[in-house]
């Protein structure tokens, strides 16, 4: 008789795409976890996945720099001139 | 900070010109129309300049602007009646997976549920990815998001918020921010996989 192997159940790609922003936020439970991790090193395809969904969260970051929407209205003009002038 | 409390106009307006467009958007996930949200965020400005003394570096000025930005946008959602409800998960509900399932082997291949093919390789995605139209189309496609996800997304990826900020500035619980947050990123995925095949095509 074998005795049985701790982790028996395997989470397949198709989970893994859902687990991984939980993976990433520090969000699953330690037996979860570990499948995870044991999923990555064996699993090339899900370990690109991954890589891939890292070079989206910099892609965004990198989206800090917005196209203006317009010019400070007059309001916001003359609020800072009465902070210039008390500051004075 | 200093020059923002000093009125320092051109520190201001570099301010103004790098944060807005992203506040707009945000905006335009609570109200209507592109006009409002403009107004949203010109007042958010106002109310920044105005409150400067009462800003606590415990939070960081982002967070801070975002917590003034989201008040002013919800007042105005109010107004309009036509804000997205909070609570629930709105649009998430009905979306579908975050890879298609035909990307996957099916039940009866020899293993049901692992990549076919494997997603497609990106190459050298991190000097592609910062090209001016590769930052226009995701640009693009963020703003095509439901608005929750849209919501999420841009505080957390492009602001760089915390998880917990943006719980307690959308009204989100951890875990319902966690579902939006992957909604949002796996479709921006899934839309770079396609701009990235179609660019390299």
């Amino acid at each position: 008789m074998t005795a049985p192997r701790e982790h028996v159940e395997e989470i397949s790609c198709q989970e893994f795409v859902e687990l991984v922003t939980d993976y990433f936020e520090g969000a699953l439970g330690p037996r979860t976890q570990n499948r995870v991790e044991e999923h990555l090193v064996m699993c090339h395809y899900c370990e690109t996945y991954a890589e891939q969904i890292r070079a989206t969260m910099r892609a965004l970051r990198a989206l800090d720099d917005e196209p203006p929407a317009g010019e400070p209205s007059p309001a916001i003009l003359a609020a800072l001139r009465r902070r210039r002038e008390d500051s004075r | 900070m200093e020059a923002l409390r000093s009125g320092d106009e051109d520190a201001f307006r570099e301010l103004f010109q790098r944060k807005s467009g992203l506040m707009k958007r945000i905006a335009r996930g609570f109200v209507a129309s592109d006009a409002v949200a403009e107004e949203i965020v010109q007042e958010t400005w106002l109310a920044v300049v105005n409150g400067i003394d009462r800003f606590e570096s415990r939070s960081s000025l982002n967070t801070w602007i975002s917590s003034i930005l989201i008040n002013q946008a919800r007042k105005h959602g109010v107004r309009e009646r036509r804000s997205t409800p909070f609570g629930g998960l709105g649009s998430h509900t009905g979306d579908g997976p975050s890879v298609d399932a035909d990307q996957f082997e099916k039940e009866g291949d020899a293993w049901p549920g692992h990549w076919a093919m494997g997603p497609r390789p990106w190459h050298s995605p991190e000097r592609r990815l910062l090209s001016l139209e590769a930052r226009e189309h995701l640009r693009h496609a963020l703003g095509q998001l439901p608005e929750r996800q849209r919501q999420v997304v841009g505080l957390r990826d492009v602001e760089g918020c915390s998880a917990e900020e943006v719980c307690s500035l959308l009204d989100l619980s951890e875990e319902n921010q966690r579902v939006l947050l992957h909604r949002g990123r796996s479709r921006l995925r899934a839309s770079l996989d396609r701009y990235l095949a179609e660019e390299a095509a």
